[in-house]
């Protein structure tokens, strides 16, 4: 089973087994991670999920769609290169090992 | 009936009998259990009651759309509801903008294309972005207001919290003026009830609805309003050439309409929860960071819209029952939300639960743009409470809101005592 890595604004890293099509939101909210909020559930009509992404697998991810990309300028925490919404990532095989950053604050 | 629909389970019960809107939940779950999808006989229309369903039929537009409207009167069958006898005491408005009343009772709204640019704006104007800018002031205005209700020892949490505070967030964001901003409560009164049947209450609507509607109709214009950030952004759309002025106006009557009553409803739900369910209520106190998550779980628990409705637009299937086109069709998010199927114990009161799956805001292209709005509304209002309340009683019988479509409390007398903290 892949793994996604979750890593807190302070370093602290937790490492969670990830379904194959599970998103990172839900496996965040699911397994009891600190950091994302998804309020609206994985809908596109909060930003409350966002995450920094690690460079080497941002292009392993599918690109960001037009509502997606709307809703990240709705992010509390500045928008990056790296930014995406983690209800829209799929967990794959090609993903074992994501590493995600935590933003300081989701509201 | 149509053949199609003879496999289907069939119930004769009436959603809007008082014992159903007294308290819906064992009717839910009776709805739920008689199968995915079930045959209203009084009504002559599907019903859906299951989350799972309920969250299908939301995400597709295509076979389930909105543009019959999306309560249980159908434009296409009947005759405008404002040519009914039943609107007579409309008549008595002055220059009443017909078009716009029209639409608001006939509840029809696009589905896309039309439908598109209409969402992109919705959606630019309630941003969270934009929204959190007003952070500030819908945090102070709330703290204000508890501090001089907390004060007095008791009072209406219905009346005096929930709707005079979202009166006023909403008309100063909008930039409504501060006179009159009540008869919104009127309007939305209306426009709500006449989702339903034409009962006593829907009947009684419109006759408190009259003075409201010429009040709408006279501020919900460019050179009627002050300045408030979406007011501004709204007539910018117009001068920018993105939508027509009309249109301008249109948007501006959204407010009155879809952001008043629902959040006030569901803000004082959360009160009266909190106030029943002592333990919940000490959970917020000792952590006053619970106070979105219990706004979420107020929203799953006890929904302040029931029902909502779709017309099928094309013959099709649903968890393996047939479907005819042209057909209403109920869905009940309350029920969706207490779903045994998706939520644990879902007849509990739980504010540290996930109840992010919770379908009150609905799914897909029609989903509530003002959420983010509601949400921040709700956590200030809770929060303000939970710092400066220590107890919060039910101070005697509330009132329950006689309503079709909204399920609340019209008076909810509370007893707080004041917390030195
Ligand atoms: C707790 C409070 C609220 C509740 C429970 C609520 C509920 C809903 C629901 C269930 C829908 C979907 C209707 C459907 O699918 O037919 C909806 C749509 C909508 N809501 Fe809300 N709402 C709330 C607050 C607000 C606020 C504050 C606004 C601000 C203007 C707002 C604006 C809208 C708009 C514009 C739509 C229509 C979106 C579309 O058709 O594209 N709502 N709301
Ligand atoms: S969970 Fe709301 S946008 Fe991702």
């Amino acid at each position: 089973m892949p793994k996604v890595i979750y890593q807190s604004p302070d370093g602290a890293r937790t490492e969670i087994d990830a379904p194959v099509g599970a998103t990172v939101r839900n496996l965040a909210l699911a397994n009891g991670v600190d950091g994302i909020v998804g309020e609206c559930g994985g809908e596109l009509m909060c930003a409350s999920c966002h995450v920094y992404v690690d460079e080497q697998f941002l292009e392993r991810l599918p690109p960001v769609q037009e509502e997606e990309d709307e809703m990240l300028e709705s992010t509390a925490c500045e928008r990056l290169s790296n930014s995406r919404l983690s209800c829209q990532i799929k967990m794959t095989d090609e993903l074992d090992g994501l590493l995600v950053r935590l933003p300081e604050e989701q509201l | 009936m149509t053949p199609s629909t003879t496999q289907l389970p069939e119930l004769d019960l009436d959603p809007y009998s008082p014992e159903f809107l007294a308290d819906p939940y064992p009717y839910y779950a009776q709805l739920r259990d008689a199968g995915p999808v079930v045959w209203l006989t009084r009504y002559e229309h599907y019903v859906v009651a299951r989350h799972a369903e309920t969250k299908a039929v939301l995400d597709d537009w295509e076979t389930f759309g909105s543009t019959r409207g999306f309560g249980l009167h159908d434009p296409e069958r009947e005759p405008p509801l404002l040519d009914s006898p039943e609107y007579e005491p409309l008549a008595r408005v002055p220059h009443m903008n017909t078009e716009a009343i029209r639409g608001l009772l006939d509840a029809v709204r696009p589905d896309p294309p039309e439908h598109d640019p209409i969402r992109r704006l919705f959606m630019r104007m309630l941003a969270p972005g934009l929204i959190r800018r007003s952070r500030e002031q819908i945090v102070g205005a709330a703290q204000a207001l508890v501090e001089k209700l907390v004060a007095r020892g008791s009072f209406d949490a219905a009346a005096e919290l929930a709707d005079a505070f979202v009166l006023g967030v909403i008309g100063d964001l909008v930039g409504l003026p501060e006179q009159g901003r009540e008869h919104i409560i009127a309007y939305g009164n209306m426009a709500m009830n006449t989702s339903g049947p034409r009962n006593e209450v829907y009947l009684e609507s419109i006759e408190h609805a009259v003075d409201a509607v010429a009040w709408v109709d006279q501020v919900c214009t460019r050179d009627s309003l002050s300045p408030g950030p979406i007011g501004q952004l709204i007539f910018d759309a117009v001068d920018a050439g993105e939508i027509e002025e009309d249109m301008g106006n249109a948007f501006v009557r959204v407010f009155p309409t879809a952001a008043v009553d629902t959040t006030s409803s569901t803000i004082t739900n959360a009160i009266y929860n909190l106030a029943v369910n002592p333990d919940q209520w000490a959970l917020l106190r000792d952590d006053p960071s619970l106070a979105r998550r219990a706004f979420q779980e107020t929203m799953r628990f006890t929904q302040a819209i029931h029902p909502l409705y779709r017309t099928t637009t094309r013959d099709g299937e649903l968890a393996g029952s047939e479907l005819a086109a042209g057909i209403k069709m109920a869905l009940f998010l309350g029920s969706a939300n207490r779903d045994p199927r998706v939520f644990e114990d879902p007849d509990r009161f739980e504010i540290r639960r996930d109840a992010t799956p919770q379908l009150g805001f609905g799914s897909g292209i029609h989903s509530c743009a003002g959420q983010t709005l509601a949400r921040l509304e709700g956590e200030a209002v809770l929060t303000a409470l939970s710092r400066r309340v220590a107890r919060l009683e039910l101070d005697g019988e509330p009132t329950p809101r006689r309503h079709n479509t909204l399920h609340t409390w019209a008076h909810l007398p509370v007893k707080v005592t004041g917390d030195a903290r």
